[in-house]
């Protein structure tokens, strides 16, 4: 990086919002394709019931709830990169946290819609918010799905503003080299961004601190999350080990995300010179810790299934590896603890590639991970009787794509409209300009 | 506004202003009168009320059932005029308050969207065209004035004033006759009794009375005669606490609900029922144990070491069970079921009385106090000269009421071919049937819940039908049509003079007057049972029993045909309450299959729901395979009642027609239509096909097995303390029990007595300090909190209480590909499990619905609290302030909570059946049991008028009090007196799942195991 100037990070980055190729549009317009597939899918749930997913007794939750976990999952990435990494003065996150910081805030509205498409009654979801109201009737707050409004609700608020706070003074760079619209609401955008000395103390401050107030949300919410499953009483879910495997699986599977998302980016916009192997290198490590503390909890509660004599603990353990979802599984283990392990060599973590396609293995297995858990373990309950496996419907697949439209759509946007890096930060770990070249 | 009236005072006085008012109201309300056309309809408040409607209060009607010939009493539950619902009448000897599923179905009987809804006339195209009545009364009687030719009078089988007046025109038309074609007759049983007893009549079994039950093939839970009664006094002397349990041993081919219920379920071979029977007398009378006559008959060449081998069984068994049979005494051994109705069915009766006389059941088991009357029957055998005349084309006008014999007879027989020669054909149908289809006029009759009528059931029972409700469609009563016709041909006299059939019904009871109506109110005329004997008469010795030979391909399978206990004789099969109430046994929804034993399947390369073709040289069946652990591997078992065929039917035309497909063989003594009749092979079609049924896929993981969870318990008999006056009480109990009226009437079979076993004694003390829920404070101020036991060792599996269930509680139904899914809506429903010990197989049927746990895991997890827990133990569900996150139902570790998944439609007029005191759910909403809340309502309010506390026993819900078995317990546990408080303490009583902690209201008591060596 020694190479780069200010100027050069900024004409590099500003470059990226210029008006988009072709190819973007393409890109954005089939998006746009397949998201709109997913919304004529809930449209017509909503208008047919829910009968027209293929959830049905006992297996009442399926890919909506599944699709949730995943998402607001991938969005723990961000905030541990952008606050967590922050706080620990980890300098390689400067050149990913922008993108990771994006992806969380679209991560969780993408999550924040499936409580809602698998309501029965979607019309009736605000019952679900506490407010004073006509009916005279609170929410349960007994009740984990209750907490789960509050716990992914403060998520959205904390990590959209601190996003933006993060943003003003590249906000403010991009509004010297902009034009018409784009210029104004640039201008709106950074409330008035100088660069003066004060400024920065008061911006450095407030980083600070909304980086504190963001680094327990990345325990809490999926902690919140993993209770869904583990306050309720059914075998398979109800294990106290599953706040901190869940949260470990979270950061697993967001860091996964953020490569998926960085590789091409680096190679699109030609950003090599800031996403070096030192980045990827960083990354992989995470990927590879992560990935030890999910396989050792995979192993965990399979030991504790066995320990506990629990019969019905013992059997739904049983079906899961070896019943008629096994396959799922196993899946879930060669993407989660099998492939991952390759991190272990420098070689893999620096190939950018390389790394590139273990990211996709760990977002299928994380997806996985989470369907195995809900839809293996509600099929293989309590009473034998019930016992039935899930077929999903076209509609289920349709929103569960359509909800990775729904995303990419806002990334895509993001990439055109926001600086997709963080200029100022990048700009910190420059040389600092002089007029003339100190000798050496 | 206030300030221009001030401003402007109206120009009017006070009385001026009221006259204008007056005025004004009047001629508004005339020219409501007047509009034209009429408005639509509003729902207001009755300005007249009709004579004993009051709104929001269910008038009730007695009337009688006619589903099947048992005749149990009714009380139809109308609101606002509209039945609702179908109870049995408390006060009816036979059913004693109870009715079974396809009973209660009758109610989608009356309301079915299929029914013919007007007289209907062919036109040369072969369509139908409706008519008015007095079009089609005047073809009728131009008809029967100029038959042109024979008059031919089908009905079905009736007993009483109907089938007088049936007699009595025919008798008048002059050349007439009356054919009587009932599917499912008993003309086998009656048969073999009058060869054994000189009486052709259904005697009186007293299950309360036999130590031992053996059955042939008589599935009495099922269809047999009056399954209702029967399982009512099964369970008076099988089930419940009694300490001389009753055993019951089953001779089957293929294994029932009733044989699921048996202590021992012996595989015969099919056909072989008498062989079986005579083996166990010949036992019996050899070793000296016998305690009565075997009718002259020398028992010697069917000893079991000489029938084991055609019967199936090894000899040593059919010593042992003889020996039990004789040593749990009086012994009842029963035959003539239709799944054991072979050429030889009439002999197996006669050797099943044999058995019953060497067992010396005579006079106590089986007696001739009261019979039942089926009124006269033709047997298959006897329709085919009837046939015939059809056939030589000398009969001019075919009349049918109540027996569709293009469906119920085999095609071999060709009535349609036959009915098709005749001239003209009438139909008196209901539903547009096969038969209905072939005519060429249809005057519907009315429903019987729209009928006056009367029924024989027991001798001295005569039990009444009247009208529940005005008739739902343009439908008129058979009887009044045959009563004008009757005037309109000038034959008027006897009987058929009568104004009106209600006139004929009324003289026939002795003329209206305060007899007539105590009789309308009591639902009929019942007489005490007489105490009766039976005893074998001699000359038997002359019968010869054989093993009957079965037709086809010699190389094929034997094909049994069973009665299904849904579908009966196929009259259940355009009711969709009976299309998705699952099987008894296999659990199987809306279809129907061919039951083969699962290592058959594996030779056969079969997996469930494979869709087969069963051939005979008669005919060909196609269904779907059906892997079922109680058959034996040499037998195919096929139920009967589905395949129908007829057009516009919206319900019933699944599988394949069994009785369509049987050759015309008969039982050779009495000429009943043999349905054991044949052997077949058996091919895949190679069709796509898949069948829906309950209890998991045996593929995919869910299973028939309890894997040792402990949902239905069961204790061996041995393990049961007997109480201490259990010796001293022991024979003033054996006296208690000589007749029916005395075990179903009083006997509680559940409660703890004196000389039963069994204590109240909690086996664990502090497990029972520890029955409050932890969070049960808050309902320390109710007065009362709910509970509900249910004795499995009660219990038959027969899922009557599935039925009224759904008919309390307006459960929808979903049809077969919901189903399929997982998504059937019911309530409450019998999961039957299969236990196997030392390669027996036993079932187990247990109840599950919800289990209103104390610190239910449903509740604390919803998060708008439509579900929660108040103060008096139910776990209520409000439908209104559910959103649908289901979160509740994968917490329930009953699973028994149903969730809407679409909007579920009653089409016009299964509305009408709705209970307007619950809600109707729409999607997006869980629903369950709520303990029939709205009856808790209902007596808590008639309580609160008569200023008392509800009474134990006065809150019934409608599963129990449906129960034939009477296995299900309700009341209140804060009441120490209550019936459910005492049972909840049993010894026998444990929880589901009671390890997980969540404090059900339901207490299950242990089905016992009779482990007792003899």
């Amino acid at each position: 990086m020694s190479t780069l100037t200010y100027k050069k990070v900024n004409e590099d980055f500003l470059s990226l919002l210029r008006n988009p190729t072709k190819a973007w549009y393409v890109l954005f317009v089939l998006d746009l394709l397949v998201l709109a597939f997913g919304a004529a899918c809930w449209i017509y749930q909503i208008q047919t019931g829910m009968g027209a997913a293929g959830k049905m007794r006992p297996v009442m939750w399926a890919l909506y709830i599944t699709d949730f976990v995943f998402w607001v999952g991938i969005g723990h990435a961000g905030t541990l990169i952008s606050a967590v990494l922050f706080l620990f003065r980890s300098r390689f996150r400067n050149a990913i946290y922008r993108t990771a910081e994006g992806m969380t805030v679209f991560a969780v509205m993408t999550a924040g819609l499936f409580p809602l498409i698998h309501l029965g009654r979607v019309w009736f979801f605000y019952w679900l918010l506490p407010y004073p109201n006509q009916r005279g009737l609170w929410p349960n707050f007994r009740s984990p799905l209750e907490w789960d409004v509050f716990a992914v609700s403060t998520y959205l608020t904390i990590s959209s503003v601190f996003f933006f706070v993060g943003l003003i003074p590249d906000l403010a760079v991009a509004r010297e080299s902009a034009t018409g619209l784009r210029k104004k609401i640039y201008t709106l955008a950074s409330l008035g961004w100088r660069g003066t000395n004060t400024q920065w103390k008061h911006y450095n401050n407030a980083y600070i601190y909304f980086a504190a107030l963001a680094t327990p949300l990345v325990f809490s919410v999926h902690s919140v999350v993993s209770w869904d499953f583990a306050m309720s009483v059914n075998p398979g879910w109800h294990g106290t080990i599953f706040a901190p495997y869940f949260v470990a699986g979270a950061i697993f599977s967001g860091i996964g995300m953020v490569i998926t998302l960085m590789v091409p980016m680096r190679k699109i916009f030609g950003l090599e010179k800031y996403l070096t192997d030192w980045h990827f290198d960083s990354m992989g490590k995470i990927l590879l810790f992560t990935s030890l503390i999910v396989t050792y909890a995979y192993a965990t509660e399979m030991f504790m299934a066995w320990y506990s004599g629990n019969p019905f603990e013992k059997s739904v353990f049983w079906d899961r590896a070896f019943g008629p979802l096994g396959w799922a599984y196993w899946v879930m283990v060669l993407c989660n603890c099998l492939i991952p392990l390759l991190c272990i060599k420098k070689t893999v973590r620096t190939n950018v590639w390389g790394m590139f396609i273990i990211s996709i293995f760990v977002n299928i297995g994380m997806w996985f991970e989470r369907f195995v858990i809900i839809v293996q373990s509600l099929s293989h309950n309590f009473d034998p009787w019930v016992w039935r496996q899930y077929h999903p419907t076209l509609v289920d697949v349709g929103i569960s794509i359509g909800s990775f439209a729904w995303f990419g759509m806002f990334f895509l946007l993001f990439i055109k409209f926001l600086p997709a890096m963080a200029i100022v930060e990048i700009k910190e770990i420059l040389p600092v300009p002089r007029k003339k070249a100190r000798a050496a | 506004m206030s300030d221009e009236i001030n401003e402007q005072p109206l120009p009017l006085r006070r009385r001026e202003f009221l006259k204008l008012v007056g005025v004004a109201t009047a001629a508004g309300a005339g020219a409501g009168c007047l509009e034209f056309p009429p408005p639509n309809e509003l729902i207001q408040p009755y300005v007249t009320a009709p004579e004993n409607i009051i709104p929001g209060v269910a008038t009730y009607y007695a009337s009688t059932c006619r589903e099947c010939p048992a005749a149990c009493g009714l009380h139809v539950k109308t609101r606002e005029g509209r039945a609702i619902k179908l109870e049995g009448n408390p006060a009816h000897p036979v059913n004693l308050g109870s009715l079974c599923a396809r009973g209660q179905s009758a109610l989608q009987g009356l309301y079915n969207p299929d029914r013919h809804a007007s007289p209907k006339q062919r036109q040369a195209d072969g369509t139908f065209k409706e008519i008015t009545w007095e079009e089609a009364e005047k073809l009728l009687a131009e008809k029967l004035a100029a038959p042109g030719g024979a008059i031919q009078f089908w009905t079905g089988q009736e007993t009483g004033t109907r089938a007088a007046l049936y007699d009595a025109f025919v008798g008048a038309l002059g050349s007439a006759e009356r054919v009587v074609h009932e599917p499912f007759a008993w003309e086998a049983l009656r048969e073999g009794n009058r060869l054994a007893f000189g009486r052709a009549e259904i005697p009186t079994y007293d299950f309360a009375a036999a130590g031992s039950v053996f059955t042939f093939g008589a599935d009495f839970l099922e269809t047999w005669i009056s399954p209702v009664e029967y399982a009512r006094t099964f369970a008076a002397r099988h089930g419940g606490d009694k300490l001389e349990l009753g055993r019951l041993i089953t001779f089957e081919p293929r294994l029932s609900l009733t044989g699921s219920n048996a202590d021992e379920w012996v595989a015969i071979k099919p056909g072989t029922e008498a062989l079986a029977a005579l083996a166990m007398a010949q036992v019996i009378v050899a070793e000296g144990l016998a305690r009565g006559s075997t009718g002259g008959l020398d028992l010697t060449p069917y000893a079991p070491a000489n029938v084991a081998e055609q019967v199936g069984v090894p000899a040593d068994v059919l010593g042992r069970l003889a020996r039990e049979f004789a040593a749990n005494g009086p012994g009842l051994a029963i035959a003539g079921g239709i799944a054991a109705q072979s050429a030889r069915a009439t002999h197996a009766v006669v050797a099943a009385n044999i058995l019953t006389s060497v067992g010396g059941g005579l006079g106590t088991a089986l007696h001739f106090g009261r019979t039942l009357d089926l009124g006269r029957t033709q047997s298959t055998r006897e329709l085919v000269p009837a046939i015939e005349r059809m056939n030589g084309g000398t009969v001019g006008v075919l009349l049918v009421h109540g027996t569709n014999p293009a469906y119920s007879l085999p095609g071999a027989l060709g009535f349609e071919t036959a009915a098709k020669k005749v001239a003209f054909k009438v139909s008196f149908s209901i539903d547009p049937d096969e038969t209905s289809q072939l005519c060429d006029l249809i005057l519907p009759d009315n429903h019987p819940l729209e009928s006056w009528g009367d029924a024989q059931a027991w001798t001295g029972v005569r039990s009444l039908l009247q009208p529940a409700m005005r008739p739902v469609f343009r439908t008129k009563s058979t009887p009044d049509v045959l009563l004008a016709a009757a005037k309109t041909l000038g034959k008027a006299q006897g009987m058929l003079a009568a104004a009106t059939w209600r006139d004929a019904l009324t003289a026939a009871w002795g003329g209206p007057g305060a007899a007539w109506d105590a009789a309308l109110a009591a639902g009929g005329s019942f007489a005490a049972p007489a105490p009766g004997t039976a005893t074998l008469a001699g000359g038997l010795g002359s019968l010869a029993f054989t093993a009957p030979e079965l037709g086809g391909d010699a190389a094929g399978t034997p094909l049994v045909v069973y009665a299904s206990p849904n579908m009966y004789d196929g009259r259940g099969a355009n009711k969709p309450w009976l299309q998705e109430l699952p099987d008894p046994v296999t659990k199987v929804v809306w279809d129907h299959w061919v039951e083969i034993h699962p290592d058959t399947m594996k030779q056969l390369g079969l997996k469930r729901g494979d869709h087969v073709a069963l051939k005979t040289p008669t005919g060909t069946l196609e269904t779907a395979a059906y892997d079922y652990i109680g058959i034996r591997p040499d037998v195919f078992a096929v139920g009967t009642g589905q395949g129908h065929t007829a057009v516009g039917g919206r319900y019933w035309k699944r599988g394949g027609n069994v009785a369509g497909f049987l050759p015309a063989t008969y039982d050779e003594a009495s000429g009943a239509l043999a349905y054991v009749a044949v052997r077949t092979s058996l091919n895949k079609t190679g069709k796509k096909y898949k069948l829906a049924y309950l209890g998991g896929d045996p593929y995919t993981g869910g299973q028939s097995r309890q894997m040792g969870r402990g949902i239905a318990q069961a204790i061996p008999l041995t393990e049961l303390r007997p109480t201490e006056h259990t010796e001293d009480k022991r024979e003033s109990h054996m006296s208690e029990h000589g007749d029916v009226e005395h075990a179903g009437g009083h006997g509680d079979p559940m409660l703890h007595l004196p000389g039963f076993i069994g204590s109240p004694v909690p086996a664990d003390p502090i497990a029972h300090a520890a029955k409050e829920a932890p969070n049960s404070a808050y309902a320390k101020h109710a007065k009362y909190k709910w509970g509900m036991v249910i004795d499995l060792n009660s219990c038959n599996g027969c899922q009557a209480c599935v039925v009224a269930c759904s008919a309390e509680n307006n459960v929808a139904f979903v049809g077969k590909e919901q189903v399929d899914k997982g998504r059937e809506m019911m309530w409450l429903r019998i999961e039957r499990y299969y236990e196997e010990h030392d390669g027996k197989l036993e079932v187990r049927h247990v109840p599950v619905m919800c289990q209103h746990c104390g610190a239910a895991p449903c509740e604390s997890v919803c998060p708008v609290y439509a579900t929660y827990h108040n103060p008096e133990g139910l776990n209520a569900m409000i439908y209104n302030r559910c959103v649908g996150t289901r979160y509740c139902s994968n917490n329930c570790p009953y699973k028994v909570r149903a969730f809407n998944w679409f909007h579920y439609d009653f089409p016009v007029p299964l509305n009408w059946q709705l209970n307007p005191d619950v809600t109707v759910r729409d999607k997006g909403v869980m629903e369950k049991c709520s303990f029939c809340v709205q009856r808790i309502r209902d007596a808590k309010d008639h309580a609160k008028d008569e200023a008392r506390d509800v009474r134990d026993g006065e809150m019934v819900t409608a599963c129990q009090q449906t129960c034939p078995a009477r296995a299900i317990v309700f009341g209140d546990l804060k009441d120490p007196e209550s019936r459910v408080t005492k049972l909840v303490e049993h010894e026998r009583g444990y929880k589901i799942f009671e390890e997980i902690n969540t404090y059900p209201a339901v207490t299950y008591l242990k089905k016992v195991t009779r482990d007792v060596p003899v």
